[in-house]
């Protein structure tokens, strides 16, 4: 049996919106049409390669752009205030923006090495900047998924002073660099009055000349080394012939084997085709897309619960002192419930938890850590399993330090 | 029994002299303990002349040459920057002093900029100068709003006027390892070094240098045709689209947190 997944088939229509011309605003998953689930079956999703490359979750409303086409899209979102981290990775290849990274607060994702639970309470390989779900699936396997990166603008200037002596100017009080100690090693050595004038421009001259080895080099230019080109030229004309007779002379064997791939291509080329299957019912038509690289086809096992988990922000930039909204959303995109999601967010140095900002739809045990970063490791642990379709939304402050 | 009594005796004084010669040592610091570690030496350094830090990042990569970086200099209560006309100047020279100097500068050249109104110095002027040597890269519509923000205190003024010489090198910093505290105009204290260790290599270790301000106690000439050369040229700046809105907004910001 094959059935596609609803997380496939909603990624697939949104990428085919776009595709048409970006007809409709930005597709906000709260939006999308609910499409009845099918689990209990095993599932194969197809989703294109390209899909996660051109496209970013927006960490202003968590709309889904294809960065791809922002440029040319006229609505006024894309228009305007792009987001960090879109831009960030932004494909428009006639006006190339530049960034650096430092001017940048980023926040999220699982930089290296991956995260690793290793107790109720602990992780490891979790960095600062880093934000992650943790769960267990029906079968009781751990898995961890991290969540996309928020990047705000935020550049942070810092000055390094150094004071020192007067170094110019005629009205400058108080040279500053008297106190320090001169070396006076050299006093007793006896003046180089005989040296200087032993030290002749002339005799040393008669020394470094180097006649001989003028001589050597005249010498030394024979006229074999002219004629070495005509060599050369030779060589490689020989070269060229020995070439043309390798590729023309073929075994019979490698003519056979010519032939064979050359009808395997044409055969592949008539075929291929791109094809949707839904509950296991084959689709009327063939969906034919020359632009399509390729596909991937993901195997779940029956009743396997997957959790996708997303970070935005309320801001795009941010000075020393501003308070930046944050929300992260975990939502099982499964088809079984899974048991004891831990979600962990590894706060960096310059983000500062705001006492009491925290908002969340559920029931959850929060927990505020000081962590390596001296900031904060905010983690909150869900009370009750999440089924499938189901998603939580939590919201908290920081202040950029 | 003698010899070894002898040659006990001998390594209990060299021991204590070893220990006198090292007691010695460590009391105070010596210029050569601040010399770079290894064998590389750093071509550029924040003691080299005005303008030969900045034009040597202009033929690095990227898109420096003629990029107008934006720059907002500002200081203590009651202290005015102004900057002399680019080009040809005017009979008065410089611009209306303000609080909040921010101006659009070339990477490479130098600016020198007048500091009046100086608290406990009444009528005295610095003329410090502003070095950019590198540049941001924010998004488009984010260039005038994230200026390099240059924050000069008290003691710059009174130690130039002091006729010693303050380097400030100016550096963005690395988020991976900032100071983890808010940034005010009482926390932004600049990090202090040795006189003996350079500023922009130290700069460079906590981030990307980007911009070099020497304050010292030099006045201009006397004679109308030493300016230029006082002025550096008097090279082009380019005035901030919204410099006089900020200016206004942050006027009452800053000089009531450094009192």
């Amino acid at each position: 049996m094959r059935t596609s997944s609803i997380q496939s088939v909603s990624i697939l229509s949104v990428a085919c919106t776009f595709l048409v011309g970006c007809a409709s605003q930005h597709l906000s998953r709260k939006d999308q049409p609910k499409t009845p689930r099918v689990a209990a079956r095993p599932v194969n999703a197809i989703e294109m390669n390209s899909f996660s490359n051109g496209v970013s979750v927006s960490p202003a409303d968590g709309s889904i752009h294809l960065v791809g086409h922002r440029s040319h899209c006229p609505c006024e979102h894309c228009q305007g205030a792009l987001s960090a981290a879109g831009a960030m990775q932004s494909a428009d290849t006639s006006t190339v923006q530049i960034y650096d990274t430092q001017e940048f607060l980023r926040d999220g994702g699982d930089s290296g090495p991956t995260a690793v639970r290793i107790s109720d309470q602990t992780f490891r390989g979790l960095q600062p900047e880093d934000t992650i779900v943790h769960y267990k699936t029906a079968t009781g396997q751990p898995e961890i998924q991290a969540s996309n990166q928020v990047a705000l603008y935020a550049p942070r200037f810092r000055s390094v002073r150094q004071i020192s002596g007067s170094l110019a100017g005629g009205r400058a009080v108080g040279p500053a660099q008297m106190d320090r100690p001169v070396g006076i090693v050299n006093v007793d050595q006896p003046l180089p009055g005989l040296v200087m004038r032993d030290s002749l421009e002339l005799g040393h001259a008669d020394v470094a000349r180097g006649l001989d080895a003028m001589r050597e080099r005249e010498r030394t230019v024979p006229v074999e080394s002219v004629q070495q080109l005509n060599v050369a030229s030779n060589v490689m004309a020989a070269l060229l012939n020995l070439t043309a007779q390798q590729a023309y002379d073929l075994q019979g064997e490698q003519k056979a084997l010519v032939h064979q791939y050359a009808n395997a291509a044409v055969t592949y080329q008539l075929d291929e085709c791109l094809e949707v299957a839904v509950q296991s019912f084959r689709t009327p038509s063939l969906v034919r897309d020359q632009t399509l690289d390729g596909f991937t086809i993901y195997d779940f096992e029956q009743g396997h619960g997957r959790l996708q988990i997303s970070k935005f922000a309320d801001r795009e930039d941010a000075r020393p002192g501003d308070v930046v909204t944050f929300g992260i959303r975990i939502e099982n995109v499964g088809d079984g419930e899974v048991n004891e999601v831990v979600v962990v967010d590894n706060l960096t140095t310059r983000l500062e938890y705001v006492q009491g900002s925290l908002e969340c739809e559920a029931e959850v045990d929060f927990q505020a850590v000081d962590n390596q970063a001296q900031s904060l490791q905010l983690r909150w642990e869900l009370k009750e399993p999440l089924g499938v379709g189901e998603s939580v939304t939590i919201q908290f402050k920081c202040q950029v330090r | 029994m003698s010899e070894i009594t002898t040659l006990q005796t001998r390594l209990a004084a060299g021991l204590i002299a070893l220990a006198f010669l090292f007691e010695g040592r460590v009391s105070g610091s010596e210029p050569a303990d601040f010399l770079p570690r290894g064998s590389s030496r750093p071509l550029l350094r924040a003691s080299d002349p005005p303008g030969v830090v900045g034009q040597a990042r202009l033929t690095g990569r990227g898109p420096v040459v003629g990029y107008y970086q934006p720059v907002a200099i500002t200081g203590p209560k009651g202290v005015r920057f102004s900057l002399p006309h680019a080009g040809n100047p005017s009979p008065s020279g410089m611009t209306v002093p303000a609080q909040r100097l921010e101006a659009g500068f070339l990477i490479g050249s130098v600016y020198r900029f007048q500091v009046t109104h100086i608290p406990g110095a009444l009528g005295v002027e610095l003329f410090p100068t502003v070095e950019v040597i590198d540049r941001t890269y924010p998004p488009q519509h984010l260039v005038t709003r994230y200026p390099i923000e240059i924050q000069l205190d008290d003691e710059d003024f009174q130690t130039a006027l002091r006729g010693q010489m303050v380097t400030r090198v100016i550096y963005l910093e690395d988020p991976q390892t900032a100071i983890p505290e808010l940034q005010n105009p009482k926390t932004n204290v600049p990090l202090e070094i040795s006189e003996f260790q350079d500023p922009l290599a130290v700069a460079d270790e906590y981030g990307r240098p980007v911009a070099i301000v020497r304050i010292g106690s030099l006045t201009p000439p006397s004679q109308p045709s030493l300016l230029p050369e006082f002025y550096f040229g008097y090279p082009q700046w380019a005035p901030f689209p919204h410099a006089s809105a900020s200016q206004n907004a942050d006027q009452d910001e800053v000089p009531s947190e450094l009192e």
